[in-house]
């Protein structure tokens, strides 16, 4: 009971009588799935998978604006050659048809590594380094080209705002393994939000526990966390409310928020220990400093945020999601200048997790992804910019349960289509929950007449190709 | 359908394209026809919602004959104006239309669609929730002595049915500390606790209640539940610019005075859905008062998600300019009509008997004033100047030549900073700060060029201005069925109409007559008389459902929003159902409906558990019990201000505004009326504040018809360690202090506050300790201090206890 931090069971029993309500009006048909979607109560202790995991938590590097695939992960000599030259028929802007210009190559080279012989971009020498660690999916496809939209279909599973997004459904189905700490932890730039803010970490119609627990890498990360007064004197006050709070239950013993209410102070007090360790980046001896260069006046930032993120992942948060600040991967002019300004502001960090984690041996059940909303167009938008494409984009994944080495499906000779194996979106989320131990056609949550999914009623397949 | 064009253009010599069933038919025979020839108990047996059901035919055998309109029943019916019975006769340009259609050889879209559009059976309309409420006869109970309004006589009956009883009434202090709450989300201060523990009177509660009800704090109280329904917030909410509504609160206040003067309900709905339309502002130079007030009603339609930028607009983003219309519609029918018609924008309800036609045809009712394509108004230009136009005209002239002004002085700084970037090593990359650095007079430059600004920004005349909905134009264009929901694949045109599931309500959903020169189509003012009917099956039962769940803690029907098929059922059918009559008899007061609640046994029984209870109904769903609820977020601040002695009830006006702190903490503005009650706060919908957050403030993405209760670390986190709450104990101990002498005292004083009511004993020699062990604990601090320091911490404790957020 004590780990309990929140347990609405009068409403969820209100809801299951409701359930039994409609199970007469609709003649028993749907009664044991209605009944089976709705938990014994919500809480975050450690649920089994379906089957077995190979993924024990993740660590979403969330890349949001649109990294440009051409200028990163999927080289198209073609595209350089072609340079300058229209696109044929079929070939449109699909934000701006009207501002569709012509194919741009990309000015970065790309070279091969590691023993898998992975391309990459000169952008990337970090990530250069683990080409054979990750696995390159070039072949992913959106269903909008509009960021917000996008953004929801990529975190949360529809292009319709107010869903519970990628992590809320992870910690709803395994709970947590640390009960010192959230389950779900947002890593927030301390520069401020990405667009559409604390939607990208909102449990949307779940309820308010399976958020995001938002932090910064930088200050406190989260608030309150800090004893008001005197340690002493902060736990004698808190000491005497728990007992007023003991006192007040006897006479309320079938009131069970108010237990939830007792408990929740005593993980509020367990944080204040364990989290300010925690999030204590100065605890990280000098060399790690060092890894993630939390120093570099240009990366130091995102070196905070991804130490602080394997600090949570170490202590058994479930899911942690980093967010930039803004939409940096938006490139709608000086396409080559904001390439490398932001690839140097993210691949040194980003290669450095990947370097402590198969250091300290959690790759083997740690899943990273890195990736962002869409991609960019192949045609120039304006003189120097490329646009946002949803027909043909990248990302890697990482670690538990995925291959190492592998670059997994291919756009056309210009990146504009996924031409093989294309990775839908729900394809991606089906396996990310697949590599935690989750059925997506199982992780049912029921809201507003419906069992709701991640992968909602689109058609989701696994993406077998690139499991271990 | 392709053949069907072919067939349609061979026969054909005319230049016009032919008509379409679905697109201009239909609409035409859903005006006129479908009342009462659609659906199993169609008249004359014949159904006219589809070709396949008019060629099938009725008691007159086939509708039409193709190709030979003369020899037609439908066309001769109509023609001679037959039908519609009692008339009015078909235009003679609607006649036309028909007579080619079957001349054509009678188009469809979909030829063979069967039973097709109208899925609504009778059986679907006989769900309770579909029938217009009756009165029922009060029932009779043993329980005789204990019943005090008619309320009790249902809660009763049903109760008895189980075997069950009511508890007795709640101790005094904490019945009065519950419909504090309940009537006004504040606690009951000390007097008032005494003047009502001292009166032994026997209307003692009545007149309590009678106070509450008459204070302003009570429309402050019930806006905040109407504002959720109506997805209030003072934003627009679309990417990270979240640009904050200026004028929006106007429209907050015109709630809170709707509820403080207990405007008749079905007034309030009809000023909200079409005040505009009422109001006839249009033809007013200088707006009258009532107008005005009409006018900031309509900003009920005004709170969806709004992307009408300016710099939007060109690039034509459908998806953001539907949302405002899809979620406005979800707003209207969510709140006051309980349905979940959203999920009928792609295809037809799975659980409800709601079509896709009737999520359009309703959608219809509003896009004649939001219209998400053609030339698209943005969204702060859709105000009206509340002022006279020759006092506009002055503002006008006043501002033309200032706004040149600031525009050259902008101008200017942008041309400084260029040309002090091209100076610095980073060029057009240096940041502001930067270049303050490296160049000593850039800053001062600068400031004086933004002082310059400032002054001639003051000088602009600034009218005030109403957020309001109104229509567009008098002839929008024909709003169709979106293809799966598609913005993109228009379908079959739609009429303006209403649910058809809900052709039970006694009058039909039909247009007024626009007296000539209106600046409006009457859709809306259509839909809100028809809404506001008194035999209408959803409109009362909706909002005395809404009232009770706000006393009760949970609705007589559980799902506030969701009166259909999939909804729960009803805990006591004829209780609603007389509460709704009652409540349109009363001319719709709402102050009268919370009396009739607040005053009934059921009501002001005590919360205390029963094992009989607990064992067969251990929801309460019966109300065996007053059912414990927690404060909701405003009333936790509220609270926690009130017991500082620090809340500032100034009403009305413009938000208090926020700031991110350092923390990252959102929170008011220090100095500006920080005190200020919770629904004051601005709601911003990207940058909630941090308090009311963590205690389930509704982030506001659509609406909120039904809050939920969660308890976190967060919130305990807030209350051990929060600025605000320290600070205001700290105010809170500094009352006591000064408001009593001796410790005896300050901790009776203390407990007052925080809890209505006395310690007990045991309480003040705990607390007793507590203070002792807190001064010592302070040693370091100067002796004064200690004490306050130790009070400080003895009142956050107080604040943070589980009773004082809950109730009993």
């Amino acid at each position: 009971m004590s780990h309990v931090l929140h347990t609405p069971i009068r409403r969820l029993l209100t809801r299951r009588d409701a359930l039994r309500n409609l199970h007469v009006s609709l003649g028993g048909m749907a009664l044991g799935s209605l009944l089976q979607a709705a938990p014994a109560r919500f809480d975050m202790l450690p649920k089994q998978p379906h089957f077995p995991a190979r993924a024990r938590r993740v660590i979403l590097l969330f890349q949001n604006g649109g990294p440009s695939q051409m200028d990163l992960f999927d080289p198209k000599p073609e595209l350089r050659k072609r340079h300058g030259q229209a696109p044929g028929d079929g070939f449109i802007n699909t934000v701006d048809i009207k501002k569709t210009g012509t194919w741009m190559g990309s000015p970065f080279q790309f070279t091969r590594h590691g023993q898998c012989g992975m391309e990459l971009s000169e952008l990337l020498p970090g990530l250069a380094r683990h080409a054979d660690d990750i696995t390159l999916i070039r072949s992913m496809v959106s269903e909008h080209s509009n960021h917000e939209q996008a953004i929801w279909y990529f975190n949360t599973g529809l292009t319709t705002p107010g869903r519970p997004s990628m992590g809320s459904w992870v910690v709803y189905g395994l709970g947590t393994e640390n009960q010192n700490l959230p389950a779900y932890a947002a890593i927030l730039h301390p520069k401020g939000m990405p667009i559409d803010g604390t939607r990208n970490y909102s449990s949307g119609w779940m309820p308010p526990l399976y958020q995001g627990l938002a932090m910064r890498a930088e200050g406190n990360p989260v608030l309150n966390l800090k004893p008001a007064g005197p340690a002493e004197a902060a736990s004698a006050r808190l000491e005497l409310m728990q007992e007023m709070n003991r006192e007040h239950l006897r006479t309320r013993t079938d009131q069970l928020d108010l237990e939830a209410r007792i408990a929740s102070y005593e993980l509020a007090a367990r944080m204040q220990m364990a989290a300010t360790d925690a999030l204590d980046l100065a605890r990280e001896p000098k060399a790690m400093h060092d890894l993630y260069g939390t120093g570099d006046p240009e990366s130091g930032i995102h070196g905070r945020q991804l130490l602080l993120a394997r600090r949570l992942a170490e202590r058994g948060v479930r899911f942690v999601q980093v967010l930039l600040h803004s939409q940096p991967w938006d490139t709608h002019s000086k396409n080559e200048q904001g390439n490398r300004e932001i690839a140097r502001r993210t691949d040194g960090p980003a290669a450095a997790l990947l370097t402590d984690l198969k250091q300290r041996g959690m790759l083997d059940d740690t899943l990273v992804i890195w990736g962002g909303e869409f991609g960019r167009t192949p045609m120039a938008e304006g003189k120097d910019g490329r646009d946002h494409h949803k027909f043909g984009f990248s990302l890697w994944l990482a670690g538990g349960g995925v291959k190492r080495g592998c670059v997994y499906g291919a756009t056309d000779e210009f990146g504009y289509h996924s031409t093989v194996q294309p990775v839908k979106m729900a394809d991606f989320h089906a396996t990310v929950l697949h590599l935690l131990g989750l059925d997506h056609e199982r992780l049912t949550y029921h809201h507003d007449t419906r069992d709701e999914k991640l992968t909602d009623v689109r058609p989701a397949k696994i993406v077998r190709g690139i499991l271990a | 359908m392709r053949s069907c064009w072919l067939v349609a253009i061979a026969v054909s010599s005319w230049a016009a394209p032919p008509p379409q069933f679905e697109k201009d038919i239909l609409p035409l025979f859903e005006a006129k026809c479908v009342k009462c020839h659609a659906g199993e108990a169609a008249q004359g047996s014949l159904d006219v919602r589809t070709r396949a059901t008019l060629l099938k035919g009725g008691k007159s055998g086939a509708a039409f004959l193709s190709g030979e309109p003369d020899r037609s029943v439908l066309y001769f019916r109509l023609r001679s104006g037959q039908m519609p019975p009692g008339g009015p006769k078909l235009a003679d340009a609607e006649l036309d239309l028909v007579r080619r259609w079957i001349e054509v050889g009678a188009p469809a879209e979909s030829p063979e669609a069967k039973p097709a559009l109208g899925h609504i059976t009778e059986k679907d309309r006989k769900h309770w929730a579909f029938q217009p409420p009756a009165r029922p006869a009060l029932p009779v109970v043993k329980a005789r002595t204990q019943v005090r309004t008619p309320v009790d006589l249902f809660v009763l009956a049903a109760l008895e049915r189980k075997g069950l009883a009511m508890n007795p009434e709640a101790d005094r202090a904490a019945l009065l500390r519950r419909v504090s709450f309940d009537l006004t989300g504040l606690p009951p201060a000390p007097e008032a606790v005494d003047a009502f523990l001292n009166d032994r009177s026997a209307d003692a509660y009545e007149h309590a209640v009678d106070l509450l009800l008459a204070s302003p704090r009570y429309g402050e109280r019930w806006a905040r539940h109407w504002l959720d329904a109506a997805g209030y917030a003072d934003s627009e909410g679309v990417l990270d610019a979240d640009v904050v509504r200026p004028n929006a609160w106007r429209y907050r206040d015109y709630v809170i005075r709707a509820f403080n003067s207990d405007k008749p309900y079905d007034q309030f709905l009809r000023e909200q859905i079409a005040g505009d339309e009422i109001g006839e502002y249009w033809k007013h130079d200088r707006l009258p008062r009532d107008v005005v007030e009409k006018l900031e009603a309509t900003g009920f339609l005004r709170t969806a998600v709004d992307a009408t930028r300016e710099d939007f607009l060109p690039k034509d983003f459908a998806e953001y300019q539907w949302r405002t219309l899809f979620d406005t519609e979800q707003i209207l029918v969510s709140s006051l009509l309980g349905l979940t018609i959203q999920c009928s924008r792609c295809h037809d309800h799975k659980y409800e008997p709601i079509t896709q036609r009737d999520y359009y045809a309703v959608q219809a009712v509003l896009a004649s004033a939001i219209r998400p394509t053609g030339p698209v108004l943005p969204t702060y230009k859709r105000l009206v100047v509340d002022a006279p136009k020759a006092e506009q005209q002055r503002a006008e002239e006043n501002n033309k030549p200032l706004d040149a002004v600031a525009k050259a002085l902008r101008d200017l700084q942008n041309a400084r900073r260029q040309q002090f970037r091209a100076m610095h090593p980073k060029k057009d990359q240096a940041t502001e700060e930067e270049l303050r650095a490296a160049f000593s007079d850039y800053g001062a430059k600068m400031e004086a060029a933004t002082a310059e600004l400032k002054e001639t920004e003051a000088k602009r005349i600034v009218l005030p201005t109403i957020r309001m909905l109104n229509d567009i134009d008098t002839a929008p264009p024909p709003t169709h069925v979106l293809l799966r929901g598609d913005p993109l694949s228009p379908g079959s045109a739609v009429s303006p109409g209403v649910p058809e599931v809900l052709w039970t309500a006694p009058e039909p959903y039909s247009a007024p007559a626009i007296a000539e020169g209106a600046k409006t189509t009457g859709r809306r003012l259509a839909f809100a008389n028809w809404l506001t009917q008194p035999g209408h099956p959803l409109t009362a039962r909706v909002m005395v459902n809404r009232v009770w769940a706000g006393h009760f803690g949970s609705g007589i029907v559980a799902t506030l929003d969701n009166f259909g098929k999939s909804g729960a059922a009803p805990t006591h059918p004829e209780l609603l159902d007389w509460l709704a009559s009652e409540f349109v008899r009363e001319g719709w007061s709402v102050k009268k409906l919370h009396k009739l609640m607040v005053m009934s046994a059921a009501y002001r029984q005590s919360a205390a558990a029963r094992a009989d209870g607990l064992e067969m109904d251990a929801d309460n769903k019966l109300r065996w019990r007053m059912t414990p609820r927690r404060l909701e977020a405003e009333s936790v601040r509220d609270a926690i201000l009130t017991a500082s002695g620090e809340l500032d009830i100034h009403m009305f006006g413009e938000p208090v505004k926020t700031v991110t702190k350092p923390s990252g903490e959102v929170a008011p503005e220090k100095d500006d009326a920080a005190g200020r009650r919770s629904i004051y706060q601005l709601v911003r919908r990207s940058v909630p504040q941090s308090f009311l957050n963590a205690f389930d403030a509704p982030p506001m993405e659509i609406n909120c018809t039904r809050r939920v209760t969660t308890t976190s670390a967060t919130q305990a986190l807030a209350l051990m360690n929060g600025e605000f709450v320290t600070g205001k104990a700290r105010q809170f101990a500094r009352r006591v202090l000064n408001g009593a002498e001796g410790d005896g005292a300050r901790l009776r004083h203390a407990f007052r506050i925080a809890l209505a009511r006395e310690p007990k004993p045991a309480e003040i020699d705990r607390m007793m300790t507590f203070l002792k062990k807190q001064e010592s604990l302070y040693a370091d601090a100067p002796e004064a201090e200690r004490q306050r320091l130790a009070y400080a911490d003895l009142c956050q404790a107080l604040m943070g206890a589980n009773e004082f957020v809950y109730l009993d």
